[in-house]
C-alpha cells in the first residue's frame, strides 16, 4: 500500500470517529443542561434567521412560482378566452344563418303557389343612377330573364341577364324598373306603376296617381299582377309620403321597401308560379252600324231583344 | 411583373368594389375605389398610365353593371385626361394634394355623369342629386385617394428598389 492511500484512508478513519462522537454528543445533549442550554442561546438568533430567511424565501420562491403559474393560466385563459370568442362569433353567425335559413324555409313553405329556386346575392353593382346585382343561380338551374326575384319581406327586382352559373337581378330601385302596382287597401285598389328614383335610391315612387286618388300615408303596396313578371299580391312597401307633381296634375306617393336591399343575402327567383294572371281587357272592336246600337248595348227606355 | 401586378390590382379593387364596399358603406356613401385608383396613379404617374386604368375601370364597371354604357367610361376617361396635366406637380408629401385633386376628380366625374344623364333623358334632379351622392361620396372619395396615395408611393419605392 502506497503512503498517500494511507494517508487517505487514516483521514477518513479520523472523520468517522468525530461524527460518531459529535452524534454521540448531540444525542446525549439534553443529560448536559449546560452545554444543551449554551448551545442553544448560541444558535437561537442564527436559528430564528435562518428559519425567517429561509421562510421569506420560500415564501419568495412560492410568490414567483405563483406568480409565473399564474402568468402562464393567465395566457392559457386568454388563448382560450380568444379562441372561445373566435367560436363565440362563428356560433353568432351560424345563429344569424340558421336563422335567415328557417326564415326563408318557412317562406318557401309558405308560398305554395310558387315553384321557388333560392339563390345567394354574390356583388352588388351600383353604378351612378343605377342598381343591379348578382345572384348564385343562372341557366343552368333553370333561371330566366324577366323571371321575379323576391325575398321574405318583398320584392327584390326581376332577372335581367342570365348566364350559366349566374344570373344579373334589376331591383326595384333601379330607375329603370316599372312595376304594376296596387293599394291593398279595400276600400283603394287604385292601380299604378312603381318606378325606382335614381336620385333617391331608397325611396321608389309610385307615379302618376289622380289628385283625387284615394291613397293614404302608410298603405300598403303589392304587386298589381300586370305586366307579367310578377304575380299579383307580393308585398312591396308602405306609403311613406304623398307628393304633388309640379304641373299639379297627378301626384306621387313616395314608398319605403319592406326589403332592406342594404343586408340582402338570399333570394328566391320565381320559376314558377301557379297563380293565374289576370286576363287583360279584350279590346275588340263593335262595328255595330249606329242603328243597331241600341238594341245591341241597351238604349234607355228600350228592353233589350 | 409589372403589369401583372397591374392586372392583379385591378382585379383585387374590381372585388373590393362589388362585394366589400356595397356591404360595408350605405348607398350613398359608398367610395368609387376604380375612380379613385385611376385619379391618383393620374396625378402621381401621368396621363396614360391614369387613362389607361380610367378606360379598363369605366368598361369593366359599366360592362359589370350592365349600365347606360358610356356613363363610367366616358367620365373616367374625360376627368383623367384633365388631371393629367398635373403630373409631377405632387410629390410624396403632399398627400393632401392628391386628396384635393382626387376630390375634384370625383366632383368632375358626378358633373359630367349628370351631364349624360340629363342628355338621355333620365328624371335627374340635380339639387337631389349632388346632395345626396355627390357630397357624401366627394368626401369619401378624397380620404380614400389618401391612401391610395401612400400606396401607389410605397410601391413604387419598392419597385425602384428592387430593380
Amino acid at each position: 500500500m502506497q503512503q498517500s492511500e494511507r494517508k487517505w484512508l487514516t483521514m477518513i478513519v479520523i472523520l468517522c470517529a468525530i461524527l460518531g462522537i459529535f452524534g454521540y454528543v448531540w444525542k446525549q445533549r439534553t443529560q448536559v443542561p449546560v452545554v444543551t442550554v449554551t448551545l442553544e442561546n448560541l444558535m437561537a438568533p442564527f436559528t430564528y434567521g435562518a428559519s425567517r430567511f429561509l421562510s421569506g424565501l420560500h415564501t419568495g420562491i412560492a410568490v414567483i412560482d405563483n406568480g409565473i403559474l399564474r402568468v402562464k393560466d393567465m395566457s392559457d385563459i386568454e388563448g382560450r378566452n380568444a379562441e372561445l370568442e373566435q367560436k363565440q362569433v362563428a356560433y353568432d353567425e351560424l345563429v344569424a344563418e340558421n336563422i335567415r335559413l328557417r326564415q326563408l324555409l318557412k317562406f318557401k313553405g309558405e308560398q305554395p303557389q310558387f315553384a321557388l329556386l333560392a339563390a345567394s346575392v354574390v356583388t352588388r353593382d351600383r353604378g351612378a343612377w343605377t342598381d343591379t346585382f348578382t345572384i348564385s343561380r343562372g341557366s343552368a338551374d333553370g333561371v330566366a330573364p324577366n323571371m321575379a326575384v323576391i325575398a321574405p319581406r318583398g320584392v327584390v327586382g326581376f332577372v335581367s341577364d342570365v348566364y350559366e352559373h349566374s344570373a344579373r337581378v334589376q331591383s326595384i330601385l333601379d330607375p329603370r324598373s316599372a312595376t304594376g302596382v296596387i293599394v291593398q287597401r279595400p276600400e283603394s285598389r287604385i292601380a299604378s306603376i312603381l318606378k325606382g328614383n335614381g336620385n333617391l335610391p331608397m325611396e321608389p315612387q309610385m307615379v302618376n296617381i289622380a289628385l283625387n286618388g284615394d291613397v293614404l300615408k302608410g298603405d300598403t303596396i303589392v304587386t298589381s299582377g300586370f305586366g307579367g313578371i310578377y304575380p299579383k299580391g307580393l308585398l312591396l312597401g308602405h306609403v311613406k309620403d304623398i307628393v304633388t307633381d309640379e304641373e299639379g296634375f297627378v301626384k306621387h306617393a313616395v314608398i319605403e321597401p319592406t326589403v332592406d336591399f342594404q343586408s340582402l343575402e338570399e333570394v328566391f327567383v320565381i320559376v314558377s308560379s301557379s297563380i293565374a294572371r289576370p286576363e287583360a281587357p279584350k279590346l275588340e272592336p263593335k262595328l255595330i252600324p249606329r242603328t243597331q246600337r241600341d238594341q245591341v248595348e241597351g238604349a234607355k227606355g228600350t228592353v233589350q231583344q | 411583373m409589372k403589369k401583372c401586378a397591374w392586372i392583379l390590382m385591378l382585379i383585387g379593387v374590381i372585388i373590393l368594389q362589388s362585394l366589400v364596399v356595397p356591404r360595408w358603406f350605405p348607398y350613398s356613401w359608398a367610395p368609387h375605389l376604380l375612380l379613385d385608383i385611376a385619379l391618383v396613379v393620374t396625378v402621381l404617374k401621368g396621363r396614360s398610365h391614369g387613362m389607361m386604368l380610367a378606360v379598363v375601370g369605366g368598361i369593366v364597371q359599366d360592362v359589370m353593371i350592365g349600365n347606360y354604357f358610356g356613363l363610367h367610361v366616358v367620365s373616367y376617361a374625360i376627368v383623367s385626361y384633365m388631371l393629367g396635366s398635373m403630373q409631377g406637380t405632387v410629390y410624396e408629401e403632399q398627400w393632401y394634394a392628391t386628396a384635393w385633386w382626387t376630390g375634384i376628380g370625383a366632383a368632375l366625374v358626378m358633373a359630367l355623369q349628370i351631364g349624360l344623364l340629363w342628355v338621355v333623358q333620365e328624371p335627374i334632379v340635380m339639387t337631389t342629386y349632388i346632395w345626396n351622392h355627390g357630397i357624401p361620396s366627394i368626401g369619401i372619395d378624397a380620404l380614400v385617394g389618401i391612401v391610395v396615395h401612400k400606396l401607389v408611393w410605397r410601391w413604387e419605392e419598392k419597385d425602384e428598389y428592387m430593380w
